[in-house]
C-alpha cells in the first residue's frame, strides 16, 4: 500500500536558526500518527511545511501532490485544523455549512448537521455569539464532516473541557476514521490519544528523536519500580530516566534484558507520556 | 474552479459586508424618496401657487431636446448620489478586505479549504469593482423606477384633471436607454480606477495594523518628499506629483464636446471615463495585484 504522506529530508530556518533538521516521515493508510514535542520543538513547524504553508527544503509528497505547488488541489483530499477558535466573527453557522459544502467536494452537510446536532450550537448563531468551547466544536464538525485521506489536526482540543474532548476524539474514531485514511495529530495531552494512536513521532529541538508504532514501543520501553536496595543494580543497566517520589524510584529502561529488570523490581509498560519525558530528558537516543 | 465556488467566494463577500452592502443603499434610497415627500408635505400656498404657474408652462414645452436633457438629468439626478457614496464604500471594503481575515486570524480557516489565494484575490478584487456599486445601483434603479411611477401617476393626473400634457417626455426622454447607460458607466468608472482599488488591497494584505494609514502615507511621504527635492533644486515640475494628479483630473480637453459646452448626453461619462483609462494606470493595477497575491500566499506564514 503506499503511503499517503511521505517527508525527506525536511528542512527549515528562520534566518539563521534551523527549526527543523533533517526530517524524514511516512504515514500510511490507516496509521493515527502523534507528533509530539516541548513547546518549540518544531511540530506545529513540520505540520504547516506538510500543509504547504510556508516555504521549505527538502521533499514532502501528500497523496502525489507537492504541498508547495497548487495546495487547493491537494486540499480537496486533505483536511487540516491549523489553530481552532479561527472562524469569523460575522459568520453564521449555517452559512459556514453552506460555504462548506459549496467549496469543498467531500463535504458532507449531514454529517456536519448530525455532529451539531449533539450540541448546543444553533444554526442561526452568530460565531461572535458562541462561547469557545463552541467555536471549537463548530470548527470540528465542519473539518470532519470532510471525506478527506488525510486529516491533520494541530492541538484540536485546545482550550476544551475534559467532555468535549472525549466526545470529539469518540467522534473522530467512530465517524471520521477508517482503515483507508490517516491522521496526524499534535497535542500537549498525550494521555488522552495514547489509546487512539497507532503510531507516534517524538520531535525536539526540530529533529525527530523517535518514530515507531505504539505497540513497538510498549515492548522496547519498560519502566521499573525499583526499591532502594536495589538501586545501584538498577542504575547500572543505564536506565533512560528515573524518578522517586514518594520513596518509590521508578527507571525507564530501553532495550533492556526483562529477566535481569523484573529480578529488581517491579516491571511494568509505561505510558507514552512516560517515554516522551524519558526520551526528551535524555540527550541522545541509542 | 467551478461555478459554486466562485458564487461560494461572492456570497462569503456579501455576508462579511453585508450591513454595509445592504444598509448603506437603503438609507440612502430612503432618504431620497422620503425627503421630497417632507418637502412636498411643508410646501405653502404660495408654492403651489408657483408650482401650477410653472406647469402651465411645460405645457407650451414641446421641444424634444429640453425632454431628452430632463431625462439625462433625471438619470443623472439619481444615480450620482449613489454612485458618490459607493465610491466611500469600495474605498473602506478594499481597504478591509484582506485585513480583516488577518485580523480575526479567519485566515486560518480560509485557507485550510480548497480555494486558491488566486480566487479569493480575484474574487475579493470582483466585489469591490463591480458588486459594491453593482448594489447601489440596483438601490438607484429602484428610486428611479418609483420616481417614474410618481411621474406616470402625475402625468395622468396632469393631463386629465388640469388638461396638461407632458406625454411627450415619456416619448423623448430615452429613460431605459439613459438607464441602461447609467449601469454601463460603472465599467469605464471602475476600470479608470483599478489602480487605487489595487493599491489600497496591497495595503489591506500588508499591513500588521491600521491599513488605511499604509495606503495613504506612502503617497504623502513620496509627494513630500519630491516638494522638498524640487524646491531645493528648484526643479520646473514634479514628476510623482504631476503624474497623480494628470491621472486624477478631469481636464476639460478629455471631456467629451458636448459636456464640455453644457449639453451633456447620454454617454458623456461613459466617454470621460473611459478616456481616463490609461495603459500605464492598468498595468500598475496590475502590478499591485500581483504584488497583493504574492502577500495573501507568503505575507502571513503559517496562516
Amino acid at each position: 500500500m503506499s503511503a499517503l504522506i511521505k517527508i525527506e529530508n525536511l528542512n527549515k530556518s528562520y534566518g539563521k536558526q534551523p527549526v527543523l533538521k533533517d526530517i524524514n516521515l511516512t504515514v500510511q493508510p490507516g496509521q493515527i500518527l502523534g507528533l509530539v514535542g516541548p513547546n518549540g520543538a518544531g511540530k506545529t513547524t513540520c505540520l504547516q511545511a506538510l500543509l504547504g504553508l510556508l516555504q521549505y527544503s527538502g521533499n514532502i509528497q501528500v497523496m502525489q501532490h507537492d504541498p508547495s505547488q497548487k495546495r487547493h488541489l491537494m486540499l480537496n483530499d486533505v483536511a487540516y485544523i491549523a489553530d481552532v477558535a479561527v472562524l469569523p466573527m460575522w459568520l453564521k453557522v449555517n452559512q459556514a455549512i453552506d460555504y462548506m459544502a459549496d467549496v469543498h467536494p467531500n463535504f458532507n452537510r449531514d454529517q456536519a448537521l448530525t455532529f451539531l446536532a449533539k450540541t448546543n450550537i444553533g444554526l442561526d448563531k452568530r460565531v461572535k455569539a458562541l462561547s469557545k468551547g463552541m467555536v471549537t466544536q463548530l470548527h470540528l464538525a465542519l473539518i470532519l464532516a470532510v471525506d478527506a485521506k488525510v486529516l491533520v489536526l494541530d492541538e484540536p482540543t485546545l482550550g476544551l473541557d475534559i467532555f468535549t474532548r472525549r466526545q470529539f476524539y469518540n467522534h473522530l474514531l467512530e465517524d471520521f476514521y477508517d482503515e483507508s485514511k490517516c491522521i496526524i495529530v499534535t497535542t500537549h495531552q498525550i494521555e488522552e490519544i495514547e489509546n487512539i494512536l497507532t503510531d507516534v513521532a517524538f520531535i525536539q529541538n526540530g529533529e525527530i528523536v523517535l518514530h515507531e508504532s505504539v505497540d513497538h514501543i510498549r515492548n522496547r520501553f519498560k519502566i521499573l519500580a525499583v526499591a532502594n536496595q536495589e538501586m545501584e543494580q538498577a542504575k547500572s543497566l543505564k536506565p533512560l530516566f528515573s524518578n522517586s517520589m514518594m520513596g518509590i524510584t521508578t527507571m525507564l529502561f530501553d532495550n533492556a534484558d526483562e529477566q535481569s529488570l523484573e529480578a529488581l523490581g517491579n516491571l511494568t509498560s509505561p505510558s507514552l507520556a512516560d517515554v516522551f519525558v524519558g526520551v526528551m530528558s535524555r540527550e541522545e537516543l541509542a | 474552479m467551478n461555478y459554486a465556488t466562485i458564487n461560494a467566494g461572492f456570497k462569503r463577500e456579501i455576508w462579511e459586508f453585508n450591513k454595509t452592502l445592504f444598509w448603506v443603499p437603503f438609507i440612502l434610497a430612503a432618504l431620497m424618496i422620503l425627503v421630497p415627500i417632507l418637502q412636498l408635505l411643508l410646501l405653502q400656498d404660495y408654492q403651489f401657487q408657483n408650482i401650477s404657474f410653472n406647469l402651465e408652462k411645460i405645457d407650451g414645452i414641446s421641444h424634444p431636446v429640453f425632454f431628452a436633457k430632463a431625462g439625462i438629468a433625471l438619470t443623472t439626478g439619481f444615480f450620482m448620489p449613489f454612485l458618490s457614496i459607493a465610491l466611500f464604500i469600495q474605498l473602506y471594503y478594499f481597504t478591509n478586505c484582506l485585513f480583516d481575515e488577518r485580523r480575526d486570524l479567519s485566515i486560518y480557516f480560509w485557507r485550510s479549504l480548497p480555494v486558491s489565494d488566486t480566487q479569493t484575490v480575484l474574487t475579493k478584487l470582483a466585489t469591490g469593482m463591480f458588486v459594491v456599486p453593482g448594489v447601489f445601483c440596483l438601490a438607484a434603479t429602484a428610486v428611479y423606477a418609483l420616481a417614474l411611477l410618481i411621474l406616470l401617476i402625475t402625468s395622468i393626473v396632469l393631463a386629465v384633471g388640469y388638461d396638461v400634457s407632458i406625454w411627450a417626455f415619456w416619448n423623448e426622454a430615452n429613460l431605459i436607454s439613459n438607464l441602461a447607460m447609467a449601469w454601463l458607466n460603472i465599467i469605464p468608472l471602475v476600470l479608470w480606477l483599478l489602480p487605487v482599488y489595487a493599491w489600497l488591497m496591497l495595503a489591506s494584505a500588508f499591513a500588521a495594523r491600521a491599513p488605511i494609514l499604509w495606503a495613504i502615507l506612502p503617497v504623502v511621504i513620496v509627494l513630500l518628499v519630491e516638494s522638498f527635492i524640487v524646491a531645493y533644486f528648484r526643479l520646473d515640475n514634479r514628476l510623482f506629483g504631476d503624474l497623480l494628479l494628470d491621472y486624477f483630473q478631469v481636464s476639460r480637453d478629455l471631456l467629451p464636446d458636448e459636456l464640455a459646452h453644457g449639453a451633456p448626453s447620454r454617454t458623456s461619462l461613459f466617454t470621460m471615463f473611459s478616456n481616463k483609462i490609461s495603459l500605464l494606470g492598468s498595468l500598475l493595477g496590475a502590478a499591485f495585484i500581483g504584488l497583493t497575491l504574492w502577500l495573501r500566499k507568503h505575507r502571513a506564514e503559517g496562516a
